[in-house]
């Protein structure tokens, strides 16, 4: 028979305290500076560093590792080192594109240079704002225009006299009204009335008409001429500006040709907004601004078309840029182009163009939360094809997709250099790499973060250096020994390992804030073991409602488990909830009825679609170990259903399978089950127990529920052998097995957990193949004989009577 | 002895293609020399009225040389738009200024009018270069009135409709 004894695990199996005596210290003073987050990450940490030196195409980078891993902070801290050793990357402006103002131009400058060329662009333009209109307003100008001027009026008015002269010749007067001409008859140079005319012979009133209609139509020809004459002045006057502004504007543009000539696209446009300032000049001599702004909507030029929009500056960076962007929507990413109201339309130039991350990383490094990223619409698209065509084209996602037939602005794209670091979780990793075919020609690199360490001494004193880092950095109190021991073993509970350390940053750090804050209640000058406890056990109390509800309804028998006295067919399982992050076991009862049937074991919980797969998986194992096990030759004559009772949620996970099988021997046997036990752990085909995961919120689940009800010494757990270096208990747990008050039994095979769980040795085949009469198998052997017979029996009455 | 002094009238004497800034400007600068009662006077032209009366008369558009029938209507509307036009403009000149300023319309051969309006005064006569020669010039001269002609406003010209 299985001895309890060997299968009951001692106090010290079911905590691995921790061992610092090769780390000399009193508390985290003495350690600090000597901590890394990168130890034990050296496979990410490698990839990472591989990635950022590859400088082929698709070279970014992807960090797999859960949220609160510190992943940010290793991806950042790796891409600085690479971005100290690069020189600062290119200046960006958009400027205006004369010829075409849609499609703003970009020009490219060495670090610091951009900064430079708008400031000098704007001394220019503060410059010819002063310079122009004291041309236009100097006496020299003056005289010119004047001169033009009264040429062009002496010829009009040489015109008219003209005219007016020949007329009077025929005793014709011109008089002039506001808006035109009417020729008038005269005689002695006076005005012929209606009667005056009528009074006059018919042939001379004909002439009269025919003279008017004659000089009518020369006065048509003469003042068609006017026009050309005021084009001729308009042109002279032109002429005249253009001379002024090239000697006005000529020298300053002429330095800063000089200045940036080694900037040949920079020269193209010193060119082209000489050309145009001169072009304009009439526009700017208007020199007061209309009283209202739309007045000059639209008409003459202004000076801010000659601004420079540095959309990239680098002025002031030491290397490469290394650029995180929180909030990755798409302006942000790909830049957008601003608009202003004017008058109830929406208006835009070059220079309200505003680059995104992508920009301001070019030539370095940007990091990119993933799942930020693909929650906001069109970014990963947009981002993918920045990439793939290595440009960054500023348009709107409307515009990108082909939705909007309105004229937008059309910047020149801007060539892309950068290399992506994107952050986020495996599953993410795993379903971009899965379905989009591009992602791996992009993120060619994954630095996968471990989870968690092996606890070895180096690992230990790795995480305890850590642990100083982190007290020091953020202010903490320092942590005594005992309290660093204390966290570090909780380290090991997070792995859900004792011989293992998570890596989790974020719980770390809020363990060890939260510990601090528990000192400082008591106004004490350093953090000692009891408060990393309190702070423990204050986070589960600010989590435990949901638990406490289960707990309360479990002791009022509203939740039916027995923790005491047996049952055919019933036993305390095991499950684990989470809620966020917090996770609780808790005892499910299992029963199992069996009778005469075909061989199949109906999983209720499947039936209903309440189970998953795995654990659907783990019932047909059991069914498949059930029948090789007992029915190797005869028909497996047995109907059986097992059942989670009083469950109403989803269960998955195999982890019950072992559970589910005692059950349902017990119920095939006849022999019961403890109730004071509870029991977890997987089952393959051939009988073996295997580990599962929640072992320790699984035993302290049950432990809680005994506990309520007064420990009697009798209580305990069945777990998997396997799971032994996993247990992590809490301390009350460890007292209570310490004091023989609870039990946790570990065990490698079904018979082992039968023997405990019925107390009835469960029995081995002796060397005729039979099992020992009286043992668990014995007795399901002997009754699944019994059913197939039976079953023979009723199906030969059956054939008789047809 | 009683000695008689005579008011001193300055008047303004606009026609309908007259530019009024810079008649309105030298009546000002006779004003500052030695204050007056200020008129401005719509001179209406009367040969419109009588070309007007016409049956063959047109008037061509000075923009688009085209012809359009200039009957005593159009003849008449022209000069009640052009009076009040030039009245608006003297007003908001004489508000900007803050001076008192009577307006008026007469009618160039109306000497009866021209009487009322010279009284017993003594008259300076601010007008464009254009009124020379016409009844109303003519009259005023006889009546030992000063006439001083300001700006140079030929035919053809444009007529000044600029802000004032």
């Amino acid at each position: 028979m299985t001895n309890e004894h060997s299968v009951k695990l001692s106090a010290a199996e079911l905590y691995r305290a921790s061992d610092l005596d090769e780390i000399v210290f009193d508390d985290t003073r003495d350690l600090s500076g000597r901590g890394s987050a990168r130890h034990g990450q050296d496979r990410a940490v490698d990839a990472v560093h591989f990635g950022l030196e590859m400088a082929d195409d698709g070279y970014n980078i992807f960090v797999l590792g859960p949220a609160g891993s510190d992943r940010h902070e290793m991806a950042r801290s790796i891409a600085n080192e690479h971005a100290q050793k690069q020189p600062p990357p290119p200046d960006w402006c958009y400027v205006n594109n004369f010829d075409d103002p849609v499609k703003p131009r970009a020009l490219r400058f060495a670090a610091g240079q951009g900064t430079q060329f708008r400031n000098d662009m704007n001394s220019l333009i503060e410059e010819l704002r002063l310079a122009i209109p004291a041309v236009f307003e100097s006496d020299d100008y003056r005289k010119q225009l004047k001169a033009v001027e009264k040429e062009t009026e002496r010829r009009i008015e040489a015109e008219h006299k003209t005219f007016e002269a020949s007329a009077k010749k025929e005793d014709i007067n011109v008089l002039q009204t506001p808006t035109g001409f009417v020729l008038a008859p005269t005689r002695d140079d006076k005005v012929l009335s209606d009667e005056e005319f009528n009074a006059l012979p018919e042939e001379e009133r004909q002439q009269i008409q025919e003279k008017i209609e004659r000089l009518s139509k020369q006065l048509q020809t003469h003042i068609e001429k006017m026009p050309r004459i005021r084009k001729d002045h308009i042109e002279r006057i032109k002429a005249l500006d253009r001379d002024v502004m090239t000697i006005a504007i000529g020298l300053p543009i002429a330095e800063l040709k000089k200045r940036y000539a080694q900037v040949e696209a920079a020269l193209v446009y010193l060119d082209d907004v000489e050309q145009n300032i001169i072009n304009d000049a009439q526009g700017f001599r208007q020199t007061e601004a209309p009283s209202l702004p739309f007045l000059n909507m639209g008409q003459g030029p202004s000076f801010s078309r000659y601004e420079v929009n540095l959309l990239i500056d680098n002025a002031d960076s030491q290397g490469a840029p290394v650029v995180y962007e929180p909030n990755p929507n798409y302006p942000n990413i790909i830049g957008k182009i601003e608009h202003h109201a004017e008058l109830g339309a929406l208006v835009t130039d070059f220079r309200l163009i505003r680059g995104g991350a992508l920009h301001a990383a070019s030539g370095g490094y940007l990091l990119i939360d993933a799942w930020r990223m693909l929650s906001r619409p069109f970014v990963w698209e947009a981002l993918k094809q920045s990439l793939l065509a290595k440009t960054v084209r500023i348009e709107s996602p409307g515009e990108s997709y082909g939705l909007l037939s309105t004229t937008a602005l059309q910047p020149a794209p801007i060539p892309l250099d950068v290399k992506i670091i994107m952050i986020g979780e495996r599953w993410l990793y795993y379903l971009m790499a899965q379905n989009d075919p591009e992602f791996n020609e992009l993120f060619k690199v994954a630095a996968d973060l471990e989870d968690d360490l092996e606890r070895t001494a180096n690992n230990t004193q790795a995480a305890v250096f850590l642990i100083a880092d982190v007290v020091n950095d953020k202010g903490l109190r320092p942590f005594r020994r005992d309290a660093v021991a204390r966290v570090i073993e909780q380290r090991a509970r997070r792995a859900d390992d004792s011989e293992r350390l998570s890596t989790h940053m974020r719980s770390l750090v809020d363990l060890l804030q939260q510990s601090n804050h528990w000192a400082g209640r008591r106004d004490a000058a350093t953090v000692e073991s009891e408060d990393v406890e309190h702070a423990i056990a204050a986070r589960i109390h600010r989590a435990d409602r949901a638990q406490r509800r289960l707990l309360d309804a479990i002791e009022r028998d509203v939740l039916l488990i027995d923790t005491s006295g047996e049952r055919v067919g019933q036993v305390n399982g095991l499950a684990v909830s989470s809620l966020g992050e917090y996770r609780f076991g808790h005892p499910i009862r299992i029963t199992a009825t069996t009778r005469i049937g075909s061989g199949e074991v109906v999983d209720v919980e499947r039936e209903v679609e309440l189970g998953g797969a795995v654990h659907s998986k783990g019932v047909l194992i059991l069914s498949s170990a059930l029948a090789a096990r007992y029915a190797a030759d005869m028909p497996l004559s047995l109907a059986a259903s097992i059942v989670f009772e009083q469950s109403y949620a989803g269960i998955d996970g195999d982890s019950a399978s072992v559970a589910e099988l005692c059950a349902l021997l017990s119920s095939i046997s006849g022999v019961p089950i403890k109730q004071n036990l509870a029991v977890t752990g997987s089952i393959n085909q051939l009988g073996r127990v295997q580990v599962i995961g929640g072992i320790n919120e699984k035993i302290e689940g049950f432990f809680d529920v005994c506990k309520a009800r007064d420990l009697d010494g009798r209580h305990g757990v069945v777990i998997p052998r396997d799971n032994v270096k996993h247990l992590m208990l809490r301390d009350d747990v460890v007292a209570a097995v310490a004091a023989g008050q609870f039990s946790v039994f570990a065990v490698r095979s079904i018979d082992e957990a039968v023997t405990l769980l019925t107390g009835v040795e469960a029995g081995e085949r002796n060397a005729q193949g039979k099992f020992e009469q009286g043992t668990v198998n014995y007795k399901v052997e002997q009754q699944l004989l019994h059913y197939a017979q039976a079953r023979q029996a009723f199906s030969s009455k059956a054939k008789a009577r047809q | 002895m009683n000695a008689v002094v005579s008011k001193h009238k300055i008047v303004i004497a606009v026609t309908a293609t007259s530019s009024a800034k810079p008649l309105w400007r030298a009546a000002m600068d006779l004003l500052a020399r030695a204050e007056g009662e200020l008129i401005a006077v719509f001179v209406a032209d009367e040969r419109w009225e009588r070309a007007a009366g016409l049956p063959f008369t047109r008037e061509i558009s000075s923009i688009t040389g085209t012809a359009s029938a200039f009957t005593p209507e159009r003849a008449q509307d022209l000069v009640a738009a052009s009076a009040t036009r030039m009245r608006r403009k003297f007003e908001k000149m004489a508000a900007r200024n803050s001076r008192n300023m009577v307006f008026e319309i007469l009618s160039d051969v109306d000497e009866r009018m021209i009487d009322r309006l010279v009284g017993d005064s003594q008259l300076t006569v601010i007008a464009s270069h254009e009124l020379s020669g016409s009844p109303v010039y003519l009259t005023l001269q006889r009546r030992r009135c000063e006439i001083v002609l300001v700006g140079d406003a030929g035919l053809g010209k444009p007529v000044d409709e600029t802000a004032d």
